[in-house]
């Protein structure tokens, strides 16, 4: 059983984003993996875990199965977003497929079918999963529910429509069905806006957007950096992975004509008072101003 | 007419406020100028605030621990002064230094005898039980994370530490200078925020007074710099005080690093600040059950020596602004997880970039100057912290020494008795003048 999980190697939200010519971004600040996707990383970690304690994927003894379940990690980027990829493997995915390309900006619909391509030769490639009428297919495929750097929250869903999967997007709360191992069937629960919470029943293969507060991120340890380190990062080039293929060069490929910053001068004030004023009026500001409680 | 005062003191950081506090009960009339909108804003706010006495010479040492008596006795030390912000706080969680190659800890501990510093030797299996999560492996020699090396696998290990149960940190740095400010004005110290010198202005071999940014002018005949980072700017202001220094300060930049504990261990309540100079790296316990963990600058780090104005404004590019790097946080982390292989490392940095003001020698300058009422206290080269209070102190009674009694303290150092120890310090060791010191560490150790 395959497990794919797609990072994205984002700007760090802390560093101090310079624009350059019109379109781009100042490149030299820190890029990391995007932070939904460690929740999307760590559920599916979370997710192995539990089929190998349960034995739900199969009747097979235990070592076998957690070598039967793999998590890869897939990244569309530069080849610097190879340390995204490698963060995922820290964290507990077990390979990891770089699909390089030299442009730092591509939009959702060259993405979803990068994406899509290096997932569907990863599985046709290699019989890794116990049910062999399965095995050209992934069995379910987690994604941050958006990158923090564009905010599109697009990708997943044409990565849904291209495979003809179900997705479900900004999702709390994931577990397997009790009869998992029967029906293949996941239980998930997602935030609406509004706060409101709406829950699914799906049968795999499908797409999970993971929204934030779905887990607490496991950090890696030195001992899985070590252990990360030893494992393979497979390179694919993007041009090569849609040359002749109907998606080749077709499809909408948005451009950036101007890039402004959002917020260029921060304007703190300060709040005067005693302890108790002091209280009520951040309560104050976070109802009516930011609008979070 | 120019405001007069007789002593202006330029900063107000840790180092600053006490001194002004001290010339206060001395009844100078003080005024403390900071560019800053408060004290305790400049790289006081970002220091790790740690009090710990294994210094490579016994007068750092002696320094250090004298400084001890003055946190431990915070409210009477400012007098029981009331601070709307509150008071810092000195957590005494106890120090323990790693014996390594990386440390001269043969020289920390006999500098301990001769001062008297309460200690106590702990094997490998005592600090298991001490701090359990630690894996006693030696790592040595320090490299980066980019360097495969760095992965190879241990196989030797430490001989244990050196522990000394008084030693932690203040919770609050800036919170700290701040309740030192309010205890200076309660003695009739004044202080002026916003507010950038840009010239010292001397008569006669004499200095007479400071200008601001605005043109303001103020007068006084003694003139002190404590500008941290900046403090080789206001030595250039000051005539012939740069070039009559043999030893010159710069700013480096450094960076800090908070890393979550283990979830099984509560690092805040229960551990120490631990010094490891088999990875370069020291630690203490910060809110959240956070490792805030440092860099012992080893050789194979990059040093940046930059400009503090250029620093702060956010300029100078990545690993010279100040913003936290990628490289630096793996280098730090990965070196601490190696020494608590259970601590999670996330993936976005988090902590503090800010500047050391560095000496030649890693050991600061508490002196007078060429120019007549123009002192300094700068080069505190990231270990001054802990000793403020005493430099607050030492620096009143040379100041009065030289003013006052006509001290030539250049032929005749000033000799300053601890108040709590009672060793006396010959304030010459840090003269300006000196010799690059050889017995120094050349790191933050001092
Ligand atoms: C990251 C870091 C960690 C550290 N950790 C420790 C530690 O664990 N233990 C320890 O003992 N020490 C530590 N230190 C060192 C210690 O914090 C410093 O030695 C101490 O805070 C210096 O205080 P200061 O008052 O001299 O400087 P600052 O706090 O920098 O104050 C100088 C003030 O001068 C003002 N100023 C400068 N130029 C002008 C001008 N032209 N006009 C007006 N005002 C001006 C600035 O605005 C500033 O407020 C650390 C330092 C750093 C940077």
């Amino acid at each position: 059983m395959k497990i794919f999980v797609c990072v994205k190697h984002v700007p760090d939200s802390a560093a101090t984003i310079v624009v350059r010519d019109k379109n781009q971004i100042d490149d030299k600040i820190t890029f990391l993996l995007n932070p939904y996707d460690e929740y999307a990383v760590t559920e599916a970690v979370k997710l192995k875990k539990n089929l190998i304690q349960n034995g739900a994927s199969s009747s097979l003894g235990q070592a076998q199965q957690s070598n039967q379940i793999e998590i890869i990690a897939v990244s569309l980027g530069t080849s610097d977003a190879e340390k995204t990829v490698r963060s995922a493997m820290e964290m507990g995915a077990d390979r990891g497929i770089l699909i390089k390309t030299d442009d730092r900006h591509q939009d959702s619909i060259t993405t979803a079918k990068a994406l899509k391509a290096a997932i569907e030769q990863d599985c046709s490639n290699q019989v890794a999963c116990e049910d062999q009428s399965k095995e050209q297919e992934p069995a379910i495929i987690f994604t941050g529910r958006e990158s923090i750097d564009m905010g599109g929250m697009q990708t997943m869903f044409r990565l849904g429509a291209y495979f003809n999967f179900p997705v479900v997007n900004n999702v709390v709360k994931f577990a397997p069905d009790v009869n998992f191992s029967v029906n293949r069937k996941v239980i998930v629960e997602t935030l609406t806006e509004g706060g409101g919470r709406d829950v699914y029943e799906i049968t795999l293969p499908c797409i999970i957007g993971a929204g934030r507060g779905l887990n607490t991120p496991i950090y890696p340890t030195f001992p899985d950096v070590v252990k990360a380190r030893k494992r393979e990062i497979k390179i694919l080039t993007l041009s090569d992975l849609l040359k002749g293929s109907e998606s080749d060069n077709k499809g909408a490929k948005t451009e950036i004509i101007d890039l402004e910053l959002f917020a260029e001068k921060r304007t703190p004030k300060s709040i005067k008072g005693n302890a108790s004023q002091i209280a009520k009026e951040i309560v104050k500001i976070l109802k009516e101003e930011a609008k979070v409680i | 007419m120019n405001k007069k005062y007789d002593a202006i003191i330029i900063g107000a950081g840790v180092i600053g406020c006490p001194i002004a506090y001290e010339l206060c009960k001395m009844g100078y009339k003080t005024l403390n100028v900071d560019k800053n909108p408060d004290a305790g804003e400049g790289s006081t706010a970002g220091s790790c605030a740690i009090v710990r006495a294994h210094y490579s010479t016994a007068d750092g040492v002696a320094l250090a621990y004298e400084g001890f008596k003055y946190w431990l006795d915070w409210e009477n030390y400012l007098d029981n002064v009331q601070d709307e912000k509150g008071l810092a706080k000195y957590m005494n969680t106890g120090s323990l230094l790693l014996k390594s190659e990386g440390h001269d800890w043969k020289k920390v501990k006999k500098n301990y005898d001769e001062v008297g510093v309460k200690y106590e030797e702990w094997d490998n299996e005592k600090i298991k039980q001490m701090v359990p999560p630690v894996d006693l492996h030696k790592f040595w020699p320090v490299t980066r994370p980019e360097d495969p090396k760095f992965y190879d696998e241990p196989t030797e290990f430490l001989e244990g530490g050196i522990f000394c149960p008084e030693g932690g940190y203040m919770n609050d740095p800036a919170l700290s200078a701040h309740n030192i400010m309010r205890a200076a004005e309660a003695k009739g110290g004044e202080f002026m925020f916003n507010a950038e010198v840009v010239d010292i202005r001397s008569e006669n071999n004499r200095v007479v007074g400071i200008t601001l940014k605005d043109g303001t002018q103020i007068d006084a005949p003694i003139v002190v710099n404590v500008g941290g980072p900046h403090s080789y700017k206001i030595n250039k202001m000051a005539k012939g005080v740069w070039e009559g220094c043999n030893i010159k300060t710069k700013a480096l930049r450094h960076e800090v690093m908070y890393c979550p504990s283990p979830d099984d261990y509560d690092y805040l309540n229960e551990g120490y600040h631990i010094s490891d100079g088999d990875i370069a790296c020291y630690a203490r316990p910060e809110v959240g059950n956070t490792f805030l963990i440092g860099s012992e600058d080893p050789k194979c780090d990059p040093q940046e020596w930059v400009d503090p104005d250029e620093f702060y404004a956010g300029k100078g590019g990545p690993g010279r602004d100040n913003q936290l790097t990628e490289a630096q946080w793996k280098a730090q982390c990965y070196r601490w997880a190696k020494r608590i292989p259970t601590l999670p490392v996330p993936n976005q940095p988090k902590g503090v970039v800010d500047l050391y003001d560095c000496s030649d020698d890693w050991i600061p300058v508490y002196d007078k100057s060429d120019l007549d009422g123009f002192y300094m206290a700068v080069g505190t080269s990231g270990n001054q912290y802990k000793n403020a209070p005493v430099v607050g102190k030492m620096m009143a009674g040379l100041i009065n020494a030289c003013e006052k009694e006509g001290l030539d303290h250049d032929k005749t150092p000033f000799q300053f008795k601890y108040q709590y120890t009672g060793r006396v310090m010959n304030v010459g060791f840090f003269s300006r003048k000196r010799e690059i010191n050889k017995n120094s560490s050349f790191s933050v150790n001092g």
